[in-house]
């Protein structure tokens, strides 16, 4: 039998501010009862996101943050703005919520905010086949997207490892980059046009046109603002037509320098494979037991060719030249096949559920920089624990440089001084890429738990967006305290919080 | 029991995999019906974090989603017999 709530040592330390009746009463009143969901077993369920440090926490027994006070699912965009409306009278504070696969804390309640799950409005309305492009309500899951556009002939092109527990509006919210981002580009790129309900219940329409020269980017405002500047309710994106040829190849290679110069080579020398990676030794070994040739080149590379046959092969055949010319050797395809069949797999029952605690950081860096990244990061995660693990790959690859995805993941532990070595990984990783010129996220977004660097890397233009934010929504009612952002009064402080 | 626990905290901490597997129109697409959400509700539950008044009776009894993944699990889970063999303790006191 379950203790009862007065024996629990846990449950008393949850903050769970239930909505005020008159909050809860408007809100009823534009989605229905049964759209408004106040449960204390409800709100649990949505007090978190994908961020591991609130899973650890999770297993511990803890909360990652708050409970929200309550959770509203709008059916529609006039019954958003209603309820932004509503926001604005009684002062609720709100929180954009898609499928919740966000790994930075994006949407976690930490002053009991109202999450609104976008999940109901999520149809695809329009293909056009002259312009190429599809509208689509933001809250559709990108695997049924993708699908709905493959059944027609088509691609979005953007293809998340998380595709399948995302929605596209989550995508463009933390501007998200696919696993075909080296040929077709990030969402930023996909994307052309959007709506948007801002912060005061006024609808924002940037037209979805090819490109525009209107001042700064009003589009690019919003991608990438995790719910701080409005809800993005639409999107137009660019699709192409399904690739009639595809292809993989591997190459082994004889140090990190050579793959990496290969990388910097193929895309400065104007090829666009669909797919380009390649790991550091601890992960090309996880990928390569038994093929011989990655004995005396143990370093794995990774390629797609897609589109047009004899572009894609005119692809394969410059590939393999600056490959053989960086002394790798082409090997058996059965890492491409593997990756293949199971890029979409993104949660590993081994790390993930057990004592461990494993994360993922994704940092951008220029080629000069990028193998001092890559080893100086390493030798500050490995020295925290003799057992903590470091592995990288780079699979976003730019004329300029790259994006470096590391894994860390550290050993069964104390609770408190895992939690205390695994905030110490990510301040030495972070710091070592603002200190060599980097970006402190490529893809996953800052949600709150990278709150605490945004300041040195964007200086002044950390203000500018505070200006913005202030400007647009006075009162602060849109995911307060995220992306750098002041929180709200009270709000609980979890890593990174903004004050 | 124990097997069926494991079963539940692998998926309590899964990201939903199995999403698409509820259709794009559905009611199930709500977060805390989805089979993760129900594997942690239940953990919550058993372990005494949520009590009976929180809602946590009904809200695992909300099944569908949980059914519809079935055999769109990537590890293969099957949550609702997961969810019936570690319940069934207390739905017995």
């Amino acid at each position: 039998m379950p203790p009862a709530a007065e024996e629990n040592p846990l449950q008393p330390r949850w903050r769970a501010d239930p909505l005020q009746a008159s909050a809860s009463a408007a809100l009823r009143a534009i989605v229905g009862a049964e759209n408004l969901l106040d449960s204390v077993a409800d709100r649990f369920a949505y007090a978190r996101d994908r961020l591991p440090w609130g899973l650890f926490q999770l297993r511990g027994g803890e909360l990652p943050a708050t409970l929200p006070a309550a959770i509203v699912l709008p059916g529609s965009g006039d019954e958003l703005i209603g309820i932004v409306e509503a926001a604005n009278r009684l002062r609720i504070r709100l929180i954009p919520f898609g499928a919740g696969s966000g790994v930075l804390g994006g949407t976690l309640p930490l002053s009991c905010e109202v999450i609104v799950d976008m999940k109901r409005i999520n149809r695809l309305l329009h293909i056009d086949e002259i312009d190429g492009t599809a509208r689509v309500q933001a809250g559709m899951n990108g695997g049924q997207f993708e699908a709905a556009l493959n059944a027609r002939g088509y691609t979005a092109n953007h293809l998340p490892q998380s595709i399948h527990m995302s929605t596209v509006g989550g995508w463009a919210a933390c501007r998200g980059a696919g696993q075909a981002s080296s040929r077709y580009g990030k969402i930023e790129d996909i994307v052309i046009g959007l709506e948007a309900v801002l912060p005061d219940g006024r609808l924002l329409h940037v037209r979805p046109v090819a490109r525009r020269a209107v001042g700064p980017s009003i589009k690019d405002l919003m991608i990438g603002s995790e719910g701080v500047f409005g809800f993005i309710t639409e999107l137009t994106l660019r699709i192409g037509r399904l690739p009639e040829y595809e292809a993989g190849a591997v190459y082994a290679f004889p140090s990190l320098q050579s793959g990496m110069d290969a990388m910097r080579t193929i895309v400065q020398r104007e090829g666009r494979p669909s797919v380009m990676r390649l790991y550091d030794e601890p992960e090309s070994r996880a990928r390569t037991e038994g093929i011989e040739e990655f004995g005396e080149r143990p370093i794995l590379g990774i390629f797609k060719f897609s589109g047009p046959k004899g572009l894609a092969l005119a692809e394969a055949a410059l590939v393999h030249e600056i490959c053989l010319a960086q002394n790798a050797v082409a090997t058996d395809d059965g890492p491409y096949r593997h990756w293949e069949e199971t890029r979409y797999q993104s949660y590993s029952i081994k790390w993930q559920t057990a004592g461990y605690c494993m994360d993922t950081v994704e940092v951008t860096g220029s080629w000069r920089a990028l193998p001092e990244m890559h080893a100086r990061m390493q030798q500050a995660v490995r020295s925290l624990h003799p057992e903590a693990h470091f592995g990288a790959h780079w699979s976003h690859i730019y004329p300029e440089g790259a994006c470096q995805y590391m894994t860390l993941r550290l050993p069964p532990m104390g609770h408190a001084h895992a939690m205390r070595l695994h905030r110490e990984a990510w301040r030495r990783i972070e710091s070592i890429c603002l200190e060599l010129g980097g970006s402190i996220a490529h893809h996953h977004g800052v949600g709150v738990f990278r709150n605490e660097w945004l300041r040195a890397e964007l200086g002044a233009g950390l203000d500018m967006l505070q200006i913005l934010k202030d400007g647009i929504d006075p009162h602060n009612l849109l995911n307060p305290g995220k992306v750098g952002l002041r929180a709200a009064p009270g709000a609980l402080e979890v890593p990174g919080t903004a004050r | 029991m124990s097997s069926a626990l494991e079963t539940l905290r692998t998926c309590a901490f899964c990201p939903n995999t199995c999403r698409p597997s509820h259709s794009a129109a559905a009611r199930v697409q709500i977060e805390s019906h989805t089979p993760s959400a129900m594997s942690l509700l239940a953990l919550a539950f058993l372990d005494g974090r949520l009590d009976g008044d929180s809602g946590v009776v009904q809200a695992l009894r909300r099944r569908e989603a949980v059914r519809e993944s079935l055999g769109h699990c990537t590890y293969n889970l099957d949550i609702d017999a997961a969810l019936n063999a570690a319940l069934e303790p207390a739905d017995k006191r």
